[in-house]
C-alpha cells in the first residue's frame, strides 16, 4: 500500500515538477522576468524534492519487500529472530519517516509557492514557509514521541 | 537499484517534457479578441455602463492558466472612464490599470501598456466608439489611442493650423549679436550685459509668410558692428550706424517676398539680397547694392536669376558670392561675370564615412583678410557628432581656392522655453 502511496506521489511530481520547472524557465529565460521565473523554478525544486524522495522510497520498499519475503522463508526454515536488527529497522524508520516528512513539506510548500506567486513576494515566500515550518513541526514532534517511547 | 534510478531521472525527463507540450498546445490555442468587433447587449443606451460590464467581460480572456504569458494578467480596474464628446459622435476614454502575471515586454506590446512604478502593475488607456448593430446590442466600431482621438479634435486641428514661433536662447558665442526675447527683438555690443532695442524690429524682421515669426536669424542676414548694425525686413534695410541710436529704414524693392535675405557691407557699398519672385515653389533672388543706403541698383545677375539661394556673401573688397545646394559661384566685377568655385571634399572625413556629407553652403565670413565658408549638410543632413548635426569649415586665401579646415557642430542656440 505504502509503496502504491509513494509511486502515486513520484507520478504526480514529475508532472507536475516538471510543468514548473518548464514554466519557470520559460518565464526567466524567455521572457526575461527574472524574479517571476526564479519563485516559479524554486517551486519546481522544491516538488522536485519530494519527486526524489518517492522515487527513493518506492525502489526501497520494493527490494524491503522482496528481501522480507526472502527473511520470512528463512526464519521460517531456521526460526531466528534477532532482537538487534528489529531495533535498527525502528532506528531507520524515524529517519525514513522525518525524511519523507520534510520532502513531503517541501512539495506541498512548492506547490503553495507556485499558486501564491502573484502576491508580494514576502507574503509568498511566508507562505511557502509555514508549510514547511509545519512540515519541521511535525518531524520534531515525531521525533520526540519516538524517543519517549 | 542503478537501473531503477536511471530510469526514474529519465521517468522525470518524460513527465517534463509530456507538460511541456501540453503547456505549449494550451497556449498556442490562444487568440486574443480584437477590441473592435466585440459586441454587448443592453436595453439602455447608457455608454458608460456598456463599457465598464465590457471592460470586464474583455480582460477576463486573459485570465487562467490557459492563457500564455505575453498575454497573461492577474488583474485589470478602471482608474477613470470618461465620455467625450468633442467629435460629433461620442466616445468612451477608458484609464485603466493591468496586473500581469509576468513582467515581460511582450505583454507590454501586446496589451498597448504602459510601465508604472509597481512591478508587475501597468497602465493602458484606450478610446472606444460604441455603435448599435441591432436591437440592445452595441458594437466597438472604432478603437484608438487618446493621442489619436486628441489629434481629432476641432481644437486640435486649430492649434495645428496655427503656425507655431519657435524661440531661442540668445547666441552666446558672439560679443555682437541680436536676441529676440517675449516678441522684441534687441541687439547687444557687449555680450549681453547690455541690450538696445530694435525699434518695430520683430514685426517687420521677424514675420513670414505664414504670420508666425522667425526668430532665428540666418547667418548673413543681419550684421551687428559697433560701426554699422543692420537687420533686412523682407523689402527694406533697417540700420543703424550708432550702436543702436538712431534706427533708420531704407526701402530697397517694393515687390520683394519674404523669404531668405542676405545683407553685406563691403568697401564699395552695402549688398542685400531678397527675393523678387516667386514661381512654382522656388523664389528667385536680386542683389541690389547702396553706397548711400538711400538709394540701390540692382546687381547684374545670371539671365534666369538666382533660385532658392542658400547663401550670399560679398567680401569688404568687393567680390559676391552666390551658394545654391552644392554649387558656389563668384563674381569679382560686380555681376558682370560669374566664375564657379569648386570646395574640394573633406578627405579626411569622406573616407571616414565613405561618403561626402557636406554638400550645401550655409554661411561665408571674413576674418583677419582670410575667407570661410561653412558647407552644412543641406535638408537630409543625419551625419552627427555629440549629438549635433557636424558642419565643414572651409578656408580661402584668395577666395577662389578653398581648403577644409575642420569639423565643426552647428551652433544654432537651444531653443528657449
Amino acid at each position: 500500500m505504502r509503496r502504491k502511496f509513494w509511486i502515486i506521489i513520484s507520478i504526480l511530481t514529475a508532472l507536475i515538477s516538471g510543468m514548473f520547472l518548464y514554466e519557470g524557465g520559460k518565464i526567466f529565460f524567455w521572457f526575461r522576468d527574472r524574479r517571476g521565473g526564479l519563485t516559479v523554478l524554486i517551486a519546481g525544486i522544491l516538488v522536485l524534492v519530494l519527486f526524489v524522495r518517492g522515487v527513493w522510497r518506492s525502489i526501497r520498499l520494493d527490494e524491503e519487500y522482496i528481501s522480507r519475503e526472502e527473511a520470512h522463508s528463512i526464519t521460517a526454515e531456521v526460526g531466528l529472530y534477532d532482537d538487534m536488527a528489529a531495533t535498527e529497522a525502528k532506528e531507520a524508520g524515524v529517519i525514513g519517516f522525518l525524511i519523507s516528512d520534510l520532502s513531503l513539506g517541501c512539495g506541498v510548500a512548492g506547490i503553495v509557492l507556485y499558486l501564491t506567486r502573484f502576491w508580494p513576494v514576502l507574503l509568498n515566500f511566508t507562505a511557502a514557509g509555514v508549510v514547511l515550518g509545519a512540515a519541521f513541526l511535525v518531524a520534531v514532534t515525531a521525533v520526540l514521541i519516538k524517543s519517549g517511547t | 537499484m542503478k537501473k531503477k534510478i536511471l530510469l526514474s531521472a529519465a521517468g522525470f525527463l518524460a513527465a517534463m517534457f509530456l507538460m511541456a507540450g501540453f503547456r505549449e498546445v494550451v497556449w498556442y490555442r490562444f487568440e486574443m479578441r480584437p477590441v473592435v468587433g466585440e459586441k454587448i447587449t443592453g436595453s439602455i443606451y447608457d455608454l458608460e455602463g456598456m463599457s465598464r460590464r465590457w471592460f470586464s467581460e474583455y480582460f477576463d480572456q486573459f485570465k487562467g492558466w490557459s492563457v500564455p504569458y505575453d498575454y497573461r494578467i492577474t488583474d485589470a480596474v478602471i482608474n477613470n472612464l470618461e465620455v467625450l464628446t468633442d467629435l460629433e459622435t461620442p466616445y468612451v476614454e477608458i484609464d485603466y490599470t493591468v496586473h500581469v502575471a509576468s513582467a515581460n515586454d511582450r505583454i507590454v506590446q501586446n496589451l498597448e501598456l504602459t510601465g508604472t512604478d509597481r512591478r508587475r502593475a501597468y497602465s493602458g488607456q484606450m478610446v472606444i466608439r460604441w455603435e448599435e448593430s441591432g436591437t440592445d446590442t452595441y458594437t466597438i466600431a472604432e478603437k484608438l489611442r487618446p493621442v489619436q482621438y486628441q489629434i481629432r479634435t476641432p481644437e486640435f486641428q486649430e492649434e495645428r493650423n496655427t503656425p507655431q514661433t519657435e524661440h531661442f536662447q540668445m547666441r552666446t558665442d558672439e560679443q555682437m549679436t541680436y536676441y529676440i526675447e517675449n516678441g522684441v527683438l534687441y541687439v547687444t555690443y557687449d555680450g549681453g550685459e547690455n541690450f538696445v532695442e530694435v525699434p518695430e524690429g520683430y514685426e517687420k524682421v521677424c514675420t513670414m509668410a505664414n504670420g508666425s515669426y522667425n526668430e532665428l536669424l540666418p547667418y548673413n542676414s543681419y550684421l551687428v558692428t559697433e560701426e554699422f548694425t543692420a537687420f533686412v525686413t523682407h523689402n527694406s534695410l533697417l540700420y543703424s550706424r550708432d550702436k543702436g541710436e538712431i534706427w533708420k529704414e531704407s526701402r530697397i524693392y517694393d515687390g520683394a517676398y519674404r523669404a531668405n535675405v542676405y545683407v553685406s557691407m563691403t568697401d564699395k557699398g552695402c549688398y542685400v539680397t531678397l527675393a523678387v519672385d516667386r514661381s512654382l515653389g522656388s523664389d528667385y533672388y536680386q542683389t541690389f547694392c547702396s553706397q548711400d543706403l538711400e538709394t540701390w541698383t540692382a546687381v547684374q545677375s545670371p539671365e534666369m536669376g538666382w533660385s532658392n539661394l542658400t547663401c550670399s556673401f560679398w567680401t569688404k573688397d568687393g567680390r559676391g558670392y552666390y551658394a545654391k545646394g552644392d554649387s558656389l559661384s563668384m563674381t569679382a566685377d560686380n555681376g558682370g561675370s560669374f566664375q564657379e568655385i569648386e570646395i574640394p571634399e573633406a578627405v579626411e572625413i569622406t573616407s571616414e564615412l565613405g561618403f561626402n556629407p557636406f554638400d550645401t553652403v550655409e554661411r561665408m565670413y571674413e576674418k583677419d583678410g582670410i575667407l570661410y565658408a561653412v558647407v552644412g549638410q543641406g535638408d537630409d543632413g543625419d551625419y552627427v557628432k555629440d549629438g549635433k548635426l557636424a558642419e565643414a569649415l572651409y578656408e580661402s586665401q584668395d577666395g577662389v581656392n578653398f581648403s577644409f579646415v575642420e569639423e565643426i557642430a552647428d551652433d544654432t542656440p537651444e531653443q528657449a522655453g
